[in-house]
């Protein structure tokens, strides 16, 4: 119940202030385009005059896309490398502006404007950036743990009896490496969320009290956790299914489907936040039971 | 006693002779049988050693006087690290290298003549291809008397052969074994001389028919699968004896596995003389392959339909199919005569149609290969290529034109989509016709041999028409059945069937490496003063372009050129779809020799599009993408496509805030 409550709390808290809320999807719209608009230009040159164009959005015309893939491989290479730097330029971006957001979601009142936003960005920004580095190290670390499971079953893989017990491993491994990498992204949240809320200075200091939070509330942690996951593949199953109806070629179409992209995206960027406002909730939930009734 | 008037008994031995000459005709093999072998053979399960003995009898049907015989000696090629396939290849193949204690070879104990003479001291090792000294895939034995036309040898031979680990083709894997290219077979005297190569990476094999009859004794727990009809099977003390007999046959492949299951079923044919006959499918398949029994079985029976109503009757009366485990891959997708094995794993779905892609190429080259039994090391194509080719008839009429190799998610692509893939990825690198070791790499020799021969041949199709084209391979396989053709062979089957002389189009692709595209140069259309006046068409180059109308108009008129490339230096006579905004449409003809052509002409509406080759007949066309072109921009199209980019990369952007 409490993850429960926690989670729709989360959600008031977001929308509580909407202008952060704006401001990342304003964020992730500004990167993406950056990253798009040579992408538009390369499809347009290469599509904009052949029948293939139309055909290609019907069907998946298997024969253009190898062609459009084979004859622009340096342009889209060249794209992929932008896009690869966008993307971590974007994530220390993303890191500056959680501190100011984890403390605006603190702090009971709103902020009425962003120069105070800025200076909290600001006063975490180098406290986060830690926890960043911290991030990366368990990416490193959950790349390792996959490593070595799959360097064990491959040592094991002679006496393992055939190939579907060996594909179930390795589907397992594959699995378990999916959850650990889950579970130290929302270790890295409560260590904001801890961070913020005891103005720790010590990165490792609020890691250590998040891990110890986590795991003395497992249940609640974990059903929250799923809760918000979920509401993330309920969008993108919308997605999936809006998109296969909106498919007409007029103008009027064209809109809709951005917008309906956009709005999704918008919901996207949204739940993310709400992670860290149920989560902050939920903290505070566990510490003082009362405070929200 | 009743007595016969005179003229009885010369009509009567007349009837006889005849009745004679008539059963003799029937009972003729319908193969030379030139190399026949009698092989008694022994598995060692725990050694992985197959030991045994091989009376070769081999026939000179040449008119010359034979000194010598060659021998292949597959397995050595597995043997040492400096042989010819172990150094073409890296000592890789399926990504493992052969470790210590892996590797295989073969090792003749005895050889002699029937009359005893001892033959080992003459053996020599010979490598025809490359003089590799370490390579002891070919052995030459000198004889003490030339071998005269239409006389034969006979062989006694013992010989012990050391499985490799699955690798190449054949081999061990745990308690599976995959015994090919395992014996001492002997090489095909053509030509005046001994047509004997080495055992090459990417090559496969060519030998002459006969009849094999092999007993092998397998530990009694064992099932096996061999080519030919099983004839025996008992238990001998603790071994399994299994005799087979295959007849008109060139080659002898075998399985053998305690985990084996056995699927059967059969296949009806209708024989020429109105009866019929039952093809009997053995399948021999891991008890974890099980859910894709029926996969692999409707596959080879949709195939045997195919090509029992395009091509030909199977004349054998048994087909063997061995699934090999997935950890010894290297032993699937392989062709024996009358045995071929499979490949696939207990994860994929139906919608991946791995298993049904495998098991109709393999059955196909019963009848390219095992039948119409081309040069393998020379001209690869001619199996493989024909049978790709079949390949994707057959997995586009049974699994549907758009998704007859991937149908998941929303994602379809048809069996020939990848073979044109593929066929891009080595188009230029090679010519078809070449040694196998000759290309450029390995993934030269497939594209060259697989992929490139089937797209030109459905190319070739669409240009005279598929009942004309099966009337092409109907003879081709009536005339070669049984024997060895080349190049030129099918070529002039071609030629012969459709009475037109096709020399022009298989020596582009056959005998040159290249690429064969055509896009559309530039188009323009103008409107033009409007005035009473004669519209006239004209074409630059050969005329070809003229509508032929002359219209009288008093309205608008519009002034168009189009201009048409061959970008590749392969041609084909090409189509041009011209459409206007009124949706009317003209097609234009051009032999698509000269590097690009021009047409002008006025109309009464604007262009709307123009598009090459608007049925996609020609499969060998490397771009589809530059073949058509809309005067109106494709804005619409363009945005929504770049609105998909921009959504995914939101998305993954989103990932990053992690």
């Amino acid at each position: 119940m409490k993850s429960f409550n926690s989670y729709r709390d989360g959600f008031s808290v977001v929308t509580k202030h909407p202008k952060y809320w704006v401001m990342f999807y304003g964020f992730n719209l500004m990167f993406a385009m950056v990253s798009a608009y040579p992408a538009h230009t390369l499809i347009n040159r290469y599509f904009g005059h052949s029948l293939r164009a139309e055909h290609i959005l019907n069907v998946f015309d298997f024969m253009a896309i190898v062609n459009f893939l084979r004859d622009n491989a340096s342009g889209l290479s060249v794209l992929v490398a932008t896009l690869f730097i966008l993307s971590l330029l974007y994530w220390v971006l993303y890191y500056f502006f959680m501190g100011g957001v984890y403390s605006i979601y603190i702090q009971e009142e709103p902020l009425m404007n962003f120069s105070g936003f800025w200076n909290l960005c600001a006063e975490y920004f180098g406290r986060f950036f830690r926890i960043f580095l911290l991030g990366l190290l368990l990416l490193l670390v959950t790349v390792f743990i996959y490593f070595l499971f799959m360097a064990v079953l491959k040592s094991l893989k002679p006496h393992i009896f055939n190939e579907i017990v060996s594909s179930i491993l390795r589907f397992g491994v594959l699995f378990v490496v999916i959850m650990v990498f889950l579970f130290f992204t929302m270790l890295l949240d409560y260590t904001k969320t801890f961070l913020v809320l005891d103005n720790y200075r010590s990165v490792f200091r609020s890691f250590k009290k998040a891990v110890y939070f986590v795991f003395h509330h497992l249940g609640a942690t974990l059903f929250l956790y799923g809760l918000l996951s979920l509401t993330g593949l309920f969008l993108m199953v919308v997605y999936l299914v809006g998109s296969h109806f909106l498919t007409g070629e007029h103008l009027f179409y064209i809109g809709i489907l951005f917008i309906f992209q956009q709005v999704v995206i918008f919901l996207k960027v949204g739940l993310r936040l709400q992670f860290f406002a149920s989560q902050i909730v939920l903290v505070r939930r566990i510490r003082s039971p009362f405070s929200y009734f | 006693m009743k007595t016969f008037p005179k003229t009885i008994i010369p009509i009567g031995l007349l009837v006889l002779l005849t009745n004679l000459l008539m059963a003799q005709e029937e009972y003729r093999s319908p193969s030379p049988r030139i190399a026949n072998y009698v092989m008694t053979v022994l598995l060692n399960a725990t050694k992985k050693l197959v030991s045994g003995s091989e009376v070769l009898t081999w026939k000179n049907t040449s008119s010359d006087f034979v000194p010598d015989i060659y021998l292949h000696l597959y397995m050595n090629a597995f043997g040492s690290e400096k042989s010819t396939l172990m150094m073409e290849s890296g000592g890789r193949f399926h990504g493992r290298k052969l470790k210590k204690g892996e590797k295989g070879a073969i090792r003749l104990k005895s050889l002699k003549l029937s009359d005893g003479t001892n033959l080992m001291d003459s053996l020599s090792f010979v490598s025809p291809d490359d003089g590799n000294p370490f390579d002891r895939t070919v052995a030459r034995v000198r004889l003490p008397v030339s071998i005269p036309p239409g006389g034969q040898i006979k062989l006694l031979i013992e010989f012990e052969t050391k499985l490799p680990r699955v690798f190449a083709r054949a081999g061990y894997y745990k308690n599976f074994f995959m015994v090919a290219q395992w014996f001492p077979k002997i090489g095909v005297y053509q030509h005046g001389r001994w047509n004997c190569h080495q055992y090459h990476a990417t090559s496969e094999f060519f030998s002459d028919f006969g009849v094999y009859d092999v007993r092998i004794f397998v530990p009694k727990n064992y099932e096996v699968g061999a080519t030919g009809d099983l004839l025996e099977k008992t238990t001998i003390d603790s071994l399994g004896m299994f005799r087979f007999l295959a007849e008109d046959v060139h080659d002898f492949a075998w399985a053998a596995s305690p985990d084996f299951r056995i699927a059967r079923d059969s296949f009806l044919k209708k024989l020429p003389d109105k009866g019929e006959e039952r093809v009997q499918i053995n399948l021999f398949y891991q008890p974890f392959h099980k859910r894709h029994v029926q996969r692999y079985l409707q596959a080879v029976k949709n195939a045997m339909a195919y090509f029992y109503k395009h091509v030909g009757l199977y004349p054998y009366s048994t087909l063997t199919m061995i699934d090999p485990p997935t950890a010894a891959a290297g032993a699937g997708g392989m062709e024996y005569p009358t045995l071929i094995t499979l490949g696939t794993h207990w994860l994929i779905p139906k919608g991946i149609r791995l298993p049904e892609t495998v098991t109709v190429h393999e059955f196909g080259h019963q009848y390219w290969y095992g039948m119409v039994a081309n040069n393998e090391f020379e001209e690869a194509w001619l199996d493989e290529g024909i049978n790709t080719y079949y390949e994707t008839r057959i997995m586009d009429y049974y699994y549907g034109e758009s998704e007859s190799s991937f149908d998941l998610f929303g994602v379809k692509i048809s069996d020939s989509n990848l073979q044109w893939l593929e066929y891009l990825n080595g188009a230029d690198l090679d010519p078809i016709k070449q040694n196998a070791w000759d290309f450029y790499s390995s993934a030269s020799y497939s594209s060259n041999s697989y992929s490139k021969p089937a797209m030109m041949l459905r190319t070739f199709e669409n240009f005279v028409g598929i009942v004309k084209m099966d009337q092409i391979m109907q003879t081709y396989f009536a005339r070669w059945k049984f024997r060895h053709p080349t190049s030129r062979d099918f070529v002039k089957t071609a030629n012969d069937v459709t009475g037109e002389n096709w020399d022009w189009y298989f020596n582009q692709f056959l005998n040159r490496s290249g690429h064969l595209d055509y896009a559309i140069g530039s188009v323009r259309s103008f409107r033009i003063p409007s005035t009473q006046d004669t519209v006239e068409n004209k074409s630059r180059k050969d005329g070809e372009g003229s509508t032929g109308k002359n219209l009288t108009a008093t309205s608008t008129f519009y002034e168009s050129t189009i201009k048409i490339r061959r970008k590749g230096n392969f041609h084909v006579p090409i189509q041009t779809k011209i459409k206007f905004e009124n949706d009317s449409s003209i097609v234009k003809n051009w032999d698509g020799i000269s590097p690009w052509k021009k047409w002008e002409f006025k109309s009464r509406y604007k262009l709307a599009y123009v598009v090459i080759d608007p049925f996609h007949k020609i499969w060998l066309d490397e771009n589809v993408v530059n073949n058509s072109w809309k005067l109106r921009r494709e804005k619409q199209a363009v945005n929504r496509l770049s609105l998909r980019v921009l959504f995914w990369i939101q998305n993954i952007l989103q990932l990053f805030g992690f």
